[in-house]
């Protein structure tokens, strides 16, 4: 069998590989694909090549391979904003989101992988007294769960973020804020090669350009898949596939509780650091932050109609650019440099659907729409465990199929079943 | 300037949606509320035949296709009716509208 090369990345390795010829070796090799695999992952993003990790790593599962259609890390792994958090405000949410928030804290070293992890701060703006309200009872939810969380006044706020226009005169006024410290960037596509680097270092097989094209069920239980290079067996089946989840359900004959939508997001041309903290608008919704580069990242919400194009309207690009203008005023003048979208899987409740299915040995690990990337290391820890496990992990219980035929839905901003609101 | 021309002919990359009303004709996607996918919902009477089932497949279950989807769309700053289109979700073009989806939308209004 294939064994690849383990590579130590250090401070002289840098220097030796800059100053002479290239010795990098290919630490992603294309491996040759066995007959039968013990867990097969369907999708090389983020959260399927933890999965592969954590299942090496912390259960001594090697006999794993991880097929990705197209290129590691290429969907949205590589399309998001990078922000990691916990501050949410439901039992269930937090839990996840915080276990994450823990294991990003010593990932780099675990990998042996720079994730340029910075806790640089994330503050939620409150537009009014009852949304402050608000926020003051999340803020004492995260406390009381252990977590760190502040609430700030006008007069702080100016203070911890000196540019933002706190005007009375806007059509929004900030009237405070929620800060998480602990909140912040992680570098995604860093993430994705430094699980899939661990991963296939324990001997995971890695397969790029691998499409998943059908499933093999036999009474009721999955055995293989079908893909480009043939019929893969297998024991158990995760699908860790994001905006791609309903398609690919579908090839087993589920029909999910979510709609694909359009998520955008851009960058201004690099300047000098102006912003060491991430800022999330919220009347209407643009998230932003400065990235080591100097560029300013900018989000906001959904195109707001189910779409795979992963192209989007000017309109939703002219709503996020009026609102960081609200709160930045400087960055009118900033030319926008590129422009992107992804495909967000987002369920009836907006919160992730995690376990087992109607299927035998087929598992799912989906409806992260576009909150998913601070929760990567968790899910792939307790994917691992439920793969692994007799007992399903506590934390995802709350998260099943089927808690939305027992209407057990959690549903953090309390929207109701409109994918295109939450 | 010919890129910025050939980006914005219809059917390559859209501005906006531009949705066909069949009261008013085509119109910008930002006169419109989005309503959801053009599910039948059961009946709120309490019929026998309703079960939990018929509920959770209206309100949750979403065939959420690749391709040609249904769906109704409130057209706020126009005629104000609901109207159901049928939408590619992957090129996001429209099929042209039919009969049988005004007939819909006339019906869809009244169930409002
Ligand atoms: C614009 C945008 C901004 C976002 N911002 C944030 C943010 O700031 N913070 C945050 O926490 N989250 C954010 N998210 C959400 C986050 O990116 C996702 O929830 C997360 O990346 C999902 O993780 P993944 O690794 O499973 O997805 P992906 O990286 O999309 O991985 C899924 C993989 O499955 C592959 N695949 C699909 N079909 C098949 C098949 N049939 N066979 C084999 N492979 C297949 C795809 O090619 C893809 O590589 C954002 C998302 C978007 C789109
Ligand atoms: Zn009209």
């Amino acid at each position: 069998m294939r064994k690849s090369r383990k590579v130590k990345y250090s401070g002289f390795s840098l220097l030796r590989n800059s100053l002479g010829s290239n010795f990098w070796p290919n630490i992603f090799p294309t491996p040759e694909l066995r007959p039968h695999y013990d867990i097969i992952i369907v999708g090389g993003g983020g959260h399927g090549l933890a999965t592969a990790h954590y299942l090496s790593s912390r259960f001594g599962e090697t006999n794993v391979a991880v097929l990705e259609a197209g290129w590691l890390g290429g969907g949205n792994t590589a399309r998001n904003t990078a922000i990691v958090r916990s501050d949410y405000l439901l039992d269930a949410s937090f839990e996840l989101k915080n276990l994450a928030l823990q294991l990003w804290g010593t990932l780099g070293s675990e990998l042996g992988f720079n994730l340029m992890y910075s806790p640089r701060g994330y503050i939620d703006l409150a537009h009014s007294d009852g949304e402050l309200e608000d926020f003051i009872l999340r803020a004492n939810a995260m406390c009381l769960r252990g977590a760190e969380a502040k609430i700030l006044d006008r007069h702080q706020l100016q203070k911890r973020v000196p540019q933002i226009n706190l005007s009375e005169s806007t059509r929004f006024p900030i009237v405070g804020g929620l800060v998480q410290e602990k909140g912040g960037i992680v570098r995604h596509d860093a993430v994705a090669w430094g699980f899939a680097k661990s991963a296939v270092e324990a001997g995971v097989d890695v397969v790029q350009n691998c499409p998943v094209t059908s499933f093999e069920i036999n009474a009721g239980k999955v055995t293989g898949v079908r893909t480009n290079q043939g019929v893969i067996g297998c024991e158990k089946v995760l699908i860790s596939v994001a905006g791609a989840s309903s398609e690919v359900a579908r090839l087993a004959g589920l029909l999910l509780p979510i709609e694909s939508l359009n998520v955008q997001a851009f960058v201004s041309e690099p300047v000098k650091p102006a912003l060491d903290v991430v800022v999330n608008y919220n009347a209407g919704l643009c998230y932003i932050s400065q990235t080591d580069k100097g560029e300013f990242i900018l989000g906001g919400a959904t195109d707001g109609y189910p779409s795979y194009a992963k192209r989007g309207s000017f309109s939703s690009i002219e709503d996020v650019i009026v609102r960081s203008i609200q709160i930045f005023p400087f960055l009118s003048g900033l030319r926008l440099m590129r422009h992107w979208s992804g495909t967000a899987d987002i369920p009836m409740d907006g919160n992730a659907i995690l376990g087992s299915t109607p299927i035998e040995n087929l598992y799912l690990n989906s409806g992260w729409g576009y909150s998913g990337f601070k929760a990567t290391p968790a899910v792939g820890l307790l994917m691992a465990e439920l793969l692994t496990q007799e007992k399903p992990p506590d934390l995802i219980a709350p998260f099943s199929l089927s808690r939305f035929e027992a209407g057990n839905l959690i549903d953090d901003s309390g929207t109701g079943p409109y994918t295109w609101l939450h | 300037m010919t890129t910025a021309v050939l980006a914005l002919t219809p059917g390559s990359i859209d501005v906006m949606l531009l949705i066909p009303c069949p009261w008013c004709g085509p119109r910008d996607q930002c006169e419109f509320d989005y309503g959801g996918a053009n599910v039948k919902f059961p009946d709120l009477r309490h019929s026998p035949e309703t079960s939990i089932d018929d509920w959770h497949k209206a309100v949750h279950l979403r065939e959420n296709a690749k391709g040609e989807i249904r769906e109704i769309w409130y057209h706020r700053s126009g005629c104000e009716r609901w109207i159901s289109t049928t939408r590619n979700s992957l090129t996001h073009e429209f099929s042209e509208p039919s009969a049988g989806d005004e007939e819909e939308s006339s019906r869809n209004c009244d169930a409002d």
